[in-house]
C-alpha cells in the first residue's frame, strides 16, 4: 500500500474505534434512537452538516462544477442555509416538543390513520435505502482510486465499519462520528479546492485564463442553455429545500437537541460554516479544467487531492470523502433501521415489544440493511450523472410527505385524508417521473422533486379542506401562541 | 444565560458578513462578468446573516422556553 492508503486505513481505524468509544454510554432505545436528547449545539452542527455532505459533494458536485459551472451546485446551499435557519429559528421547535423518535412517529400522532403511518414509513425506507446506495456508489471511487481494491472488496469493508459502529452505539456514536468527520472534511474542502487556485497562480491569473478558455464559469447557468439551466436551478435549490425541510435523516437532529435554543443555536453556527465549506470546496473547481481537461467528471477530487497538494493533506481529503459517506450513510443507517424495527415491525407486528428486545431489533435491522444496500451498490457502470440521479430519485421521496409534515404543524385544519392522499399520490408519482427520466421518456430538465411537490401540496390542501378532522388527530400548532402547543 | 452565549447571534453574524464581504473584495469585483456570481454568493451568505441576527434578538427577547 502507498502513503495514501496507509494514513486513509489508520484514520479509517481511529473512526471506527471514536464510534466504538461514543456509544458505549448506550444502553436504552432513547439512547439509541435520540441520543437521550443531550445533544449540545455544536454536536448537532457537524452531525447536520456531515450528514448533508456525503461523498455525493465531493464526488459529483465537484464534477458537475467541472463540467458545467460552479453556479446551480452552491446555490443550492444558500436554499439549505434559508431552510435550516426557518427550521431552527420558527418551525423546528413544534416538532421538539412532540419528543418523537422518528419521523414516521410524528404521522402516528397527528394523523390517526394506519395507512398514512405505513407510507410513511415506507418512505423512510424507500427513500434512505436508494439514497445509502447513491452515497456507497461515490465511496467506491475514492477507495478503487485509493486502494486499488475492487468494488466488492470496497463495498465490505466500508459497510463493515459502518454497520458495527452503528449496531453498538445508535445515534450517540453516528453524532460524535459525524462532527470528528466535520472537522476532519472541513480542513479538506478547504485545502483541496483552493489549491486548484493556487496552481493557476493565483486568483487573478485564473480568472484571466478562464476568461479566455472557459467564460461560462461566470454566467449562471454555465454550459448549458438558459432554459436548462435555470431548471437545473430550480431543480438543485428544490432539493435542498426538500432535503432540509423533509430528509428524516437530518430532520431527526431535532430530537437529539437539549433544548429548542440549542437547536436554534446550532442552525446558526451551521448557517456560518456551511457557506465557506462549499464555496471554497465547489467554486475552485470550475477552474480545474484550465489545469486538466481530459479527466472525468467524477475523479476530478481524487485527482486534485493526487496531484496538487502534499500526500499528506491530500489523504486527509481523501479519507475525508470516505468519512463523508461514512458520516452520511451512518445516519442513513439509524435511520432506516429505527423506522423498520419501530415502526414498521414493532407497529403493526409486535406492538407488545419490550425496549430491551426493540433494542436488539434495531440493532439486527441495521445489519439487514447493510446486506441491502451492499448488493444494491454492486453496480457496474458509475458516473458522475448516475451518483447525481440515484441522489436526486432519492431526495424527491422526501417531497411526497413535506406538505403533511408541515401542514400537519401549521395548520390545523390538516386532516388524515389530506395526508393520505397527499402520499398516496405524490410519491408514486414521483418514482414514475423519476423512472421515467432515466429511461427517456421524461424531459431531462424536467425536475420530480419539483412537481412532486406541487401535487403533493395541492392535493394535502384540497383534500382537507374538503374532509374532517378525525377524532384522535394531535393538533400541534395553534397559530395563537407558543404556549399552546401540545406536549 | 451567559453574556458571551447571549451574543453569539450577534458573533455569527459578523463572521458571516466579514466573509462575504471579503469574497465579494477580493474575487467578485474582480470577475469579468459580475453579477452572476454576486448573486449566487449572496444567497448562500445572506440567509445566514440574517439568521444569526435574527437569533440575536429572540435571545434579547427571551423568546425561547427557558432551557438553555
Amino acid at each position: 500500500m502507498d502513503t495514501y492508503s496507509v494514513i486513509t486505513v489508520a484514520f479509517l481505524v481511529f473512526y471506527l474505534f471514536a464510534g466504538i468509544w461514543a456509544g458505549r454510554q448506550t444502553k436504552t432505545v432513547e439512547d439509541h434512537y435520540v441520543m437521550s436528547r443531550s445533544a449540545p449545539a455544536f454536536l448537532i452542527t457537524g452531525t447536520l452538516v456531515a450528514s448533508n455532505l456525503s461523498s455525493v459533494t465531493f464526488i459529483s458536485f465537484t464534477g458537475v462544477a467541472f463540467k458545467l459551472g460552479p453556479h446551480s451546485m452552491i446555490s443550492m446551499f444558500g436554499m439549505s442555509v434559508a431552510a435550516s435557519l426557518v427550521l431552527g429559528l420558527w418551525l423546528g421547535k413544534y416538532f421538539y416538543r412532540m419528543e418523537l423518535l422518528t419521523i414516521p412517529d410524528f404521522f402516528k400522532k397527528r394523523y390517526s390513520s394506519r395507512a398514512v403511518e405505513l407510507i410513511s414509513s415506507l418512505i423512510v425506507l424507500i427513500s434512505m435505502s436508494v439514497y445509502m446506495i447513491a452515497v456507497m456508489l461515490g465511496t467506491t471511487v475514492v477507495a478503487e482510486n485509493l486502494f486499488g481494491w475492487s468494488r466488492s472488496a470496497s463495498l465490505i469493508g466500508i459497510l463493515a465499519a459502518i454497520t458495527i459502529f452503528t449496531v453498538i452505539g445508535g445515534m450517540r456514536s453516528v453524532v460524535v462520528t459525524d462532527t470528528i468527520m466535520f472537522v476532519v472534511f472541513l480542513i479538506g474542502g478547504l485545502i483541496i479546492g483552493p489549491a486548484i487556485i493556487i496552481k493557476l497562480g493565483g486568483i487573478g491569473p485564473a480568472i484571466e485564463q478562464a476568461t479566455a478558455s472557459i467564460p461560462h464559469v461566470f454566467d449562471w447557468h454555465g454550459t448549458q442553455s438558459t432554459f436548462v439551466g435555470g431548471m437545473k436551478l430550480l431543480e438543485t435549490n428544490m432539493l435542498s429545500f426538500v432535503m432540509v425541510l423533509a430528509a428524516p435523516h437530518l430532520i431527526s437532529r431535532i430530537n437529539i437537541a437539549k433544548s429548542e435554543r440549542e437547536f436554534g443555536k446550532a442552525m446558526v453556527y451551521l448557517a456560518v460554516a456551511l457557506p465557506i465549506v462549499i464555496v471554497g470546496l465547489i467554486y475552485s473547481f470550475s477552474y480545474l479544467p484550465l489545469l486538466n481537461s481530459e479527466i472525468k467528471p467524477v475523479e476530478t477530487f481524487p485527482w486534485v487531492a493526487r496531484n496538487l497538494v502534499p500526500a499528506f493533506i491530500g489523504t486527509i481529503g481523501l479519507a475525508g470523502v470516505i468519512a463523508a459517506a461514512i458520516s452520511t450513510t451512518t445516519s442513513l443507517f439509524q435511520q432506516a433501521a429505527a423506522t423498520l424495527s419501530s415502526d414498521i415491525i414493532k407497529s403493526f407486528f409486535k406492538p407488545d415489544m419490550s425496549d430491551d428486545q426493540l433494542l436488539k431489533l434495531s440493532r439486527f435491522c441495521v445489519v439487514l440493511i447493510a446486506v441491502f444496500v451492499f448488493f444494491g451498490s454492486s453496480i457496474d457502470n458509475i458516473g458522475a450523472a448516475s451518483i447525481m440521479y440515484a441522489f436526486l430519485f432519492a431526495t424527491s421521496a422526501f417531497a411526497a410527505w413535506l406538505p403533511s409534515l408541515y401542514l400537519g404543524v401549521m395548520w390545523k385544519g390538516a386532516t388524515t385524508k389530506g395526508a393520505l392522499w397527499s402520499m398516496g399520490i405524490g410519491l408514486p408519482l414521483i418514482i414514475a417521473l423519476g423512472l421515467g427520466k432515466k429511461a427517456g421518456i421524461v424531459p431531462s430538465w424536467l425536475p420530480p422533486n419539483f412537481f412532486g411537490l406541487i401535487v403533493s401540496t395541492v392535493i394535502m390542501v384540497g383534500v382537507s379542506l374538503v374532509t374532517q378532522n378525525e377524532a384522535n388527530e394531535e393538533i400541534i400548532y395553534t397559530g395563537d401562541s407558543v404556549a399552546d402547543s401540545v406536549q | 444565560m451567559k453574556e458571551m452565549n447571549r451574543n453569539v447571534g450577534l458573533y455569527c453574524a459578523l463572521i458571516s458578513g466579514l466573509v462575504y464581504v471579503l469574497l465579494n473584495i477580493f474575487l467578485v469585483f474582480r470577475l469579468p462578468k459580475v453579477l452572476d456570481t454576486f448573486l449566487v454568493f449572496s444567497w448562500v451568505f445572506v440567509p445566514g446573516i440574517i439568521g444569526s441576527l435574527i437569533f440575536y434578538v429572540m435571545d434579547k427577547k427571551g423568546s425561547w422556553d427557558g432551557k438553555s
